[in-house]
C-alpha cells in the first residue's frame, strides 16, 4: 500500500509539474491527508506534506497573532507553527498525544500546522469534489478549495497555499518594507 | 580541434582584476617613494596582455602592449618614469579596468578616454628622455627609420582580422607613411567580396624596436608576408644597429628567436619570485554550506553533551571523556571553517590610496594615506559590506575635514594632511577607525544646524556625544556648497545603517583644529554572536554581549512609576529607562513575580541610547550561530536572528534598537521627566 502510494504521488508531482493539477489525466485520484480539527475533517493536498511530527514545545514569537503559536528548531531550519483551532477561531482545547503538526511546504517556505489528530489518506477524483458555496462574510473561504463527501463525512479541502498567503506569515516583504518606513 | 576558450574567460577576467589593482598600487607607490617593484609592476601587466591575447580579448591585448612598453622602458632606465609619465599610466589602468569590465559583463566597452590615453602612452615612448640606451636590447632608444612591408593573404578576412585596424596599431608607433599597392584588385566581374587584394608598404619612423612592430602583427603572422627592414637611425643612438628580419608566410622560428632571448633576459633580471601560496577557487555558497552544516553540528554536539551530562559519570567514564574531546574538535573544526570566511581587510583598504589620491587632486588639498593593521582579518561578507561606508567616510573625511593647505598652515600645521584607516582587534570584535587631521567637527555649526532642522530643541543641554550624532541624521549636511564629492546630506545615514545591519557601531571622537575620528565596531563575522543567555517568562533570549555595559540587581525604590505605564530606574544619580523585556514581547508569562527586585536588569546600550532591560534572569554567557528566521517566517521587530540552544530548543537573538523603537512607539517607558543624561526628544525624531 505505501509502495504503490509513493509510486502514486510521485506520478501526481509529475503531472502537477507538467500541467498545474494532478487531476487532468483521466480515472488519476488525487491524495489528500486528512486530519481533524473539533469534530470537522479537513485534508490537503498530499504532496504538499513534508511530514508530520508529534507536538512539542514552542518558542513564543514576540508580538505575533495568537494563532502563531511560536517557532520549533526542525533539524537546524526554524520553522513556524501555527494553530489551526486558532486560526478558525474555534473553540481551544488541551493538546493530547494525539495533537500531531503537519509539516506542510508551501512556496519554497516550512510552516507546522497544528491539528487535533491526523485521520487517513483518501483518493479524491475530480468529479468528488464540490465548489464550496459562498458564505458572504460570514467565513472567509479564499483558502477553502472545495468540499467532497467521503462516505458518511464531508472533508473540507484547504488550499494551503491561499491559507498562507492571507495569513500575515508570508506577507514578508510589506512588513519589511513597512519597518523600514518607521526606522527612518 | 578547437578548444572552447570562453570557460576560461570567467577565471583570466577575474585575474586580471587582480593583477590591476597590483598595477595599479604598484603604480601609485612609484608616485609616492619614487621607487617600487618595477619588476612586479611590468609583470602584473605582461600577465594581462599575455592572457589577454589568448583568450581573444584583442582591445584588452593591444591596449595593455602600450603600458607594457612604457613600463618596459622604464625599467630599462630608457625612459625615466616621471610623476606625469606615472600619472598616465594610472589613466592607462582606469582604461583597462573598463575595458576588463566591459568584458565581465559582455558589453562593449565605452571609448572615453581610451584612445586619447593610447596616444599619449605612444607619445611617451616618443618623447621620453632616454637617459642610457641600453646596451641589453638591440636597437632600443634612438629614432629610427623602418621601411615596412604588408603583404596580406587574401583569404585574411575570413580570419576575422581587420588589416585596417592592425595598420592603424603601427600609426601609432611613430610617424609613418602609408602606401597602398592596389594592381592585385581584379575586375568587378571576378572580385571576391570577402577576399582582400591589397598589400601595403610603409615607412615609419619610430623609436620602437623591430619586435614591437612585430607585435603588432602578432596575430597575422600566418596569413601575411611581412617584412620589417631598419634604413637609417635618425637619433644617434649607440646600439642602435640596422637590423633586418624577414618573415614570411612560416615565421614562427624566425620570431621566437628574439622572443625568448627578451624572455631570458627578462628572468635575468628578475630576482627568484616569493614563494607564492597555492590557492583554490571556490564558490562561496559552498563555504556557506559548509559553515551551516558545522553550526549544526556545534549544536548538536551541544546537545549531546547536555543529555551525557545526565548520565551518571562513574558508570560512564569513557563517555564523558570522549564527549568532552568531541567540544574540542567541534571548536576547533568550527574555528578552522570560519577562517576561510577570513580575509585579511587590506582587501577593502586597497581601494583607498587611489580614491584618496584622486579626490584631494580634485579638491586642490594635500592628502596622504596611511593605513594600519592591513592584515587584520574578518570575515569576508563584513568586508565587502563594510567597504561602502568606509569610502563615504574617507571621502568625507577628504572633503569637509581637511582644509586647503594655505588654511592648514595658517594653524601651524603641514600643508600635507594625514588621513588614517586603521584596523584592529578589541575582544571579539575588529575596530576600524577612519582618522584625519582636519578641522574637526564644528559643535556650534552642527547645534545651529540640528536646531534648524528640528532635531533639537533651544534651550536643551545637549552632550558633545549627542551632537555629533546628529550628523547621522538623513539630510543633515553641514556643508556650505554641495560638491559632487560630498555634501548632500545622504551618506551618514546610510553609513549607520549599513555598519549597524552587519551588527556594528559607529562612535565620533573629533576635536578642533586637531581632527575627527570615526571608530566602528563590527563583529568578527556574521555567524556567530557572542551573548548572553536569559531568560524572560518561559522563554530564553539572546542578548548581544556587544549592547550590555552591565548587569544590575534593582533594590527596592530603585524603580519608580512615572506617570502611567512608565519607569524609570535610578542609576548613581541618572535616571534611564525601564524596559520590561515581557512587556516589549507580550509574550505569555510564566508565573513568576513581576517586581523589579525579584529580577535583573540589563544596562544595555544601542545607538548610544540607554536602557534597563528587565529580565527574569541571567544564564550564563554563550556563542551561538546565528539562524535566519526569514527563511520559513518574517522579520520580527526586536529580534535579529535565531539560535538554537542546547536542549534543541529555538532562542531568539534580541536586536536592541528595534526593542529601543518599539518602546519608544508604545511609550512603555515614555517619561515625561526631563532628566540631565537620559535623551527625551520626541518621539519621532528619536535619535534611533
Amino acid at each position: 500500500m505505501s509502495s504503490k502510494n509513493a509510486v502514486v504521488a510521485l506520478e501526481g508531482q509529475k503531472n502537477a509539474q507538467a500541467g498545474g493539477h494532478a487531476l487532468t489525466e483521466p480515472g488519476m485520484d488525487d491524495q489528500y491527508l486528512t486530519f481533524t480539527l473539533a469534530d470537522e475533517l479537513y485534508g490537503v493536498d498530499i504532496l504538499k506534506v513534508q511530514e508530520i511530527r508529534g507536538w512539542s514545545g514552542v518558542t513564543q514569537i514576540p508580538n505575533c497573532p495568537p494563532y502563531i503559536r511560536g517557532v520549533v528548531n526542525l533539524r537546524g531550519a526554524i520553522v513556524p507553527i501555527l494553530d489551526m483551532r486558532r486560526r478558525f477561531a474555534m473553540e481551544e482545547t488541551p493538546f493530547t498525544p494525539y495533537t500531531v503538526v503537519i509539516v506542510v511546504n508551501v512556496q519554497g517556505r516550512t510552516v507546522g500546522l497544528v491539528v487535533d489528530a491526523v485521520s487517513d489518506v483518501v483518493n479524491l477524483k475530480e468529479d468528488d469534489l464540490r465548489p464550496p458555496p459562498d458564505f458572504g462574510t460570514a467565513i472567509d473561504n479564499t483558502y477553502l478549495r472545495a468540499l467532497a463527501q467521503i462516505g458518511e463525512d464531508m472533508v473540507i479541502l484547504l488550499n494551503v497555499d491561499d491559507m498562507l498567503r492571507s495569513s500575515e506569515l508570508l506577507a514578508v516583504d510589506k512588513i519589511r518594507q513597512t519597518g523600514s518606513e518607521t526606522h527612518a | 580541434m578547437s578548444i572552447d576558450m570562453s570557460q576560461f574567460h570567467q577565471t583570466y577576467l577575474e585575474e586580471a582584476v587582480e593583477n590591476l589593482a597590483e598595477l595599479e598600487n604598484g603604480l601609485l607607490a612609484l608616485e609616492r617613494d619614487g621607487n617600487a617593484d618595477l619588476n612586479a609592476i611590468f609583470r602584473a601587466a605582461h600577465s594581462i596582455k599575455g592572457g589577454a591575447a589568448t583568450f581573444g580579448f584583442q582591445d584588452i591585448a593591444d591596449f595593455t602592449h602600450g603600458v607594457e612598453t612604457v613600463l618596459d622602458k622604464g625599467r630599462d632606465l630608457t625612459l625615466d618614469l616621471s610623476a606625469e609619465v606615472t600619472a598616465v599610466l594610472l589613466r592607462a589602468v582606469d582604461v583597462l579596468g573598463e575595458l576588463i569590465t566591459a568584458a565581465r559583463e559582455n558589453r562593449k566597452a565605452t571609448a572615453n578616454d581610451r584612445l586619447a590615453c593610447q596616444q599619449a602612452l605612444t607619445d611617451i615612448c616618443g618623447d621620453g628622455t632616454p637617459k642610457a640606451a641600453s646596451a641589453r636590447k638591440e636597437g632600443t632608444g634612438g629614432h629610427k627609420m623602418m621601411n615596412i612591408t604588408f603583404k596580406p593573404h587574401p583569404d585574411l578576412p575570413k580570419t576575422g582580422s581587420d588589416p585596417l585596424n592592425i595598420l592603424r596599431e603601427l600609426g601609432r608607433l611613430g610617424e609613418m607613411t602609408l602606401t597602398a599597392f592596389p594592381e592585385s584588385v581584379p575586375t568587378l566581374e571576378e572580385l571576391e567580396v570577402e577576399n582582400l587584394f591589397l598589400w601595403w608598404e610603409a615607412t615609419l619612423e619610430t623609436e620602437h624596436t623591430v619586435d614591437d612592430v612585430h607585435d603588432v602583427f602578432l596575430f597575422v603572422t600566418d596569413e601575411a608576408e611581412i617584412t620589417v627592414q631598419v634604413v637609417a637611425a635618425i637619433d644617434a643612438a649607440p646600439q642602435a644597429q640596422p637590423v633586418e628580419q624577414t618573415l614570411v608566410a612560416e615565421p614562427m622560428t624566425d620570431r621566437r628567436a628574439p622572443e625568448n632571448e627578451r624572455r631570458a633576459g627578462n628572468d635575468r633580471r628578475q630576482p627568484e619570485k616569493a614563494p607564492e601560496t597555492a590557492f583554490i577557487r571556490v564558490a562561496t555558497d559552498k563555504v556557506d554550506n559548509l559553515i551551516n552544516l558545522v553550526g549544526e553540528l556545534v549544536t548538536t554536539h551541544a546537545m549531546v553533551s547536555q543529555h551525557s551530562s545526565r548520565v551518571d559519570a562513574d558508570g560512564h567514564p569513557m563517555l564523558h571523556s570522549s564527549v568532552q574531546e568531541m567540544a574540542h574538535h567541534t571548536r576547533t573544526l568550527q574555528e578552522a571553517i570560519m577562517a576561510i570566511r577570513m580575509m585579511p581587510i587590506s582587501f577593502a583598504f586597497s581601494r583607498f590610496p587611489r580614491m584618496v589620491r584622486d579626490t584631494a587632486t580634485k579638491l586642490g588639498k594635500q592628502v596622504s594615506l596611511v593605513t594600519h593593521g592591513d592584515q587584520t582579518e574578518l570575515d569576508k561578507t563584513v568586508i565587502e559590506r563594510i567597504a561602502d561606508p568606509l569610502t563615504h567616510l574617507v571621502r568625507n573625511a577628504i572633503d569637509h575635514g581637511i582644509e586647503i593647505p594655505e588654511e592648514r598652515k595658517a594653524h601651524g600645521k603641514p600643508a600635507e594632511a594625514t588621513v588614517e584607516l586603521a584596523a584592529y582587534y578589541r575582544g571579539g570584535n575588529v575596530m576600524i577607525e577612519v582618522r584625519d587631521d582636519g578641522r574637526g567637527l564644528d559643535r556650534d555649526k552642527l547645534m545651529k544646524k540640528a536646531t534648524e532642522k528640528g532635531l533639537a530643541q533651544e534651550g536643551e543641554t545637549y552632550t558633545d556625544e549627542q551632537v555629533y550624532q546628529f550628523i547621522f541624521h538623513p539630510g543633515f549636511s553641514t556643508a556650505a556648497q554641495v560638491t559632487d564629492v560630498s555634501g548632500r546630506g545622504v551618506g551618514m545615514d546610510i553609513v549607520r545603517k549599513n555598519i549597524q545591519s552587519l551588527g556594528g557601531n559607529i562612535s565620533i571622537e573629533t576635536e578642533k583644529h586637531k581632527g575627527t575620528r570615526f571608530i566602528i565596531s563590527l563583529p568578527l563575522t556574521l555567524a556567530i554572536v557572542d551573548g548572553m543567555a536569559i531568560r524572560s517568562g518561559d522563554e530564553v533570549y539572546i542578548v548581544p554581549i556587544l549592547n550590555i555595559m552591565e548587569s544590575i540587581k534593582p533594590t527596592k525604590g530603585q524603580v519608580k512609576t512615572v506617570g502611567h505605564n512608565a519607569e524609570v530606574m535610578d542609576i548613581r544619580g541618572s535616571y534611564i529607562p525601564f524596559v520590561r523585556l515581557s512587556e516589549v514581547f507580550k509574550t505569555e508569562m510564566g508565573d513568576g513575580s513581576t517586581r523589579p527586585e525579584d529580577g535583573i536588569a540589563m544596562i544595555v546600550e544601542s545607538d548610544h541610547e540607554r536602557i534597563a532591560l528587565f529580565v527574569d534572569e541571567l544564564l550564563g554567557e554563550r556563542q551561538v550561530v546565528i539562524k535566519s528566521i526569514e527563511a520559513n517566517y518574517r522579520a520580527i521587530e526586536g529580534v535579529s536572528g535565531a539560535t538554537i540552544l542546547g536542549d534543541g530548543r529555538v532562542s531568539f537573538i534580541i536586536d536592541l534598537a528595534g526593542i529601543i523603537k518599539r518602546a519608544n512607539r508604545e511609550g512603555l517607558h515614555h517619561a515625561p521627566v526631563k532628566p540631565n543624561k537620559s535623551k527625551m526628544t520626541e518621539e519621532g525624531h528619536h535619535v534611533v
